[in-house]
C-alpha cells in the first residue's frame, strides 16, 4: 500500500494503525481518478504514433494507470491532442471534449497542438494552439514529443488531479519531494 | 546569360519529352506553344483550346501509352501577361513502357513522366476537364480548384476537396489575405508578408 495513501493515520493510536486506515472520501476519490485514467483513442497526426507507442508494450502506459484507450468520448476522461489541429477538425475535437463526462483532463501534445509549431507562420489551415479550443491540463513539447516525454505529462497530470490544485506543476513536484524527504 | 566557354553545356533533352513534343507537332501543329526538353523538369506547353486533344492523344499513342494523370497542380503568376496568368501544370506517367537501362542510369530525369502544361488568364482561370480522360484526375482537379482556384469546365460538380467548404477564397493564390478569424477560432498572419 503506497505510503501517501492514509494522510490522517498520524490521528490514530499505533495499535490501531495496524488494522485501520484513516482519509478523506474526496482523496480516495482523486487517488482512485488519477490512476485510472483512460485516455480517448484519438490521434491526429506524427504525434499519433508516439502515443500509440506509449500505449504499447516497450513503454506500457498501462504501469501508471492510462493505457485503456477508449473508442468513445462518453468512456474516456482524458483527451491526449495529439497531432496537427486544423481549421476544419477543430469543431470536431471542441465536440469530442464535449462529449467526454466530467472530470475530463486534456494533454496538449507536440509543437502543433501547443502553438501550430512548424505551420503557425505560414500555414493558414493550422489552430494556432489547441487552447483557443478547449482548456488544456498539460503542455507537452517536443515534435514528436518522446514516449517518455509523455509518461512524463501524464505524471504530471496525476499529481495535478491528486494535489487539486492549479499551481505550477514544479512547485507541486517540490511539495512532494519535501514531504517524502520530511516522512523519511 | 551570355554564352561563354564556361557555361555548363545546355542539360540533354530528355528522349520521352522530345518524342511527346514530336507526336504533339505533327497531329496539332499549332497546340505546342513553348517547351523545355532539357533539366530535372521538362514540360511542354499547349494552348489550352487543345489540351484536351493533347492529352488524349498521349494517353492514346502507341509508344507513350500516358495511362495515368499522376499529378495536377496550379501555379498563381500575378505578374505574367495582362492582369496575370495561371498555369495548370498535368504531371502524366505510364505504367505500360518502362525505361531502359540506361536511361534509368540518367542523372537528369530518369521516369517515363511527361509534363503539359496551359496557362490561362487570371480574371477568367477556366481550364477543360479531363476527368473523361483520366478518371483519377477528380481528386487533382478538386485540389486545384481548392486551392489555386482554377474552374475545370464540363465535368461533375466542382467541391473542395481539402480545405473546409466555407473557406474564403483560394490559399494558394498570391494575393490571397488571412481571415482574421475562421468560425471564432483567431488566426494571426504573418508578419512581413
Amino acid at each position: 500500500m503506497p505510503e501517501d495513501l492514509a494522510p490522517a493515520d498520524a490521528l490514530l493510536d499505533p495499535e490501531l494503525q495496524q488494522s485501520v486506515i484513516l482519509t478523506k472520501v474526496q482523496w480516495v476519490k482523486d487517488w482512485g481518478r488519477r490512476n485510472a485514467l483512460w485516455p480517448m483513442a484519438f490521434g491526429l497526426a506524427c504525434c499519433a504514433m508516439e502515443m500509440m507507442a506509449t500505449a504499447a508494450t516497450k513503454y506500457d502506459l498501462d504501469r501508471f494507470g492510462a493505457g485503456v484507450f477508449r473508442a468513445s468520448p462518453r468512456q474516456s476522461d482524458l483527451m491526449i491532442v495529439a497531432g496537427t489541429l486544423s481549421h476544419k477538425m477543430a469543431p470536431r475535437l471542441k465536440r469530442l471534449w464535449e462529449q467526454m463526462p466530467d472530470p475530463k483532463y486534456v494533454i496538449a501534445m507536440g509543437a502543433c497542438v501547443i502553438g501550430g509549431g512548424p505551420y503557425s507562420r505560414f500555414g493558414y489551415h493550422v489552430v494556432q494552439g489547441v487552447d483557443l479550443i478547449v482548456p488544456v491540463d498539460v503542455y507537452l513539447p517536443g515534435c514528436p514529443p518522446r514516449p517518455e516525454a509523455l509518461i512524463d505529462a501524464i505524471r504530471k497530470l496525476q499529481f495535478r488531479i491528486q494535489e487539486r490544485t492549479g499551481e505550477s506543476l514544479t512547485a507541486i513536484e517540490a511539495k512532494q519531494k519535501t514531504k517524502g524527504g520530511g516522512a523519511a | 546569360m551570355a554564352e561563354t566557354a564556361d557555361t555548363p553545356a545546355a542539360p540533354p533533352s530528355d528522349p520521352l519529352t522530345e518524342r511527346a513534343l514530336d507526336v504533339l507537332r505533327t497531329a496539332h501543329p499549332e497546340a505546342v506553344v513553348a517547351s523545355e526538353l532539357g533539366g530535372r523538369h521538362p514540360w511542354i506547353q499547349v494552348r489550352v483550346e487543345d489540351l484536351r486533344a493533347a492529352c488524349r492523344l498521349l494517353r492514346d499513342h502507341d509508344e507513350l501509352r500516358m495511362d495515368c494523370c499522376h499529378l495536377i497542380s496550379g501555379v498563381d503568376w500575378p505578374e505574367a501577361g495582362e492582369g496575370g496568368e495561371i498555369e495548370v501544370v498535368y504531371h502524366l506517367c505510364s505504367f505500360q513502357i518502362l525505361p531502359d537501362d540506361a536511361y534509368r542510369k540518367r542523372a537528369e530525369k530518369n521516369d517515363p513522366w511527361v509534363a503539359l502544361k496551359v496557362r490561362v488568364p487570371r480574371e477568367k482561370p477556366e481550364v477543360p476537364t479531363v476527368l473523361d480522360i483520366w478518371t483519377g484526375a477528380d481528386w487533382h482537379e478538386r485540389e486545384t480548384w481548392d486551392l489555386v482556384g482554377v474552374r475545370f469546365t464540363g465535368r461533375r460538380e466542382l467541391r473542395r476537396i481539402l480545405l473546409p467548404d466555407d473557406w474564403p477564397g483560394h490559399p494558394l493564390r498570391k494575393d490571397w489575405e488571412y481571415p482574421a478569424s475562421y468560425h471564432g477560432v483567431p488566426i494571426i498572419p504573418p508578419e512581413g508578408l
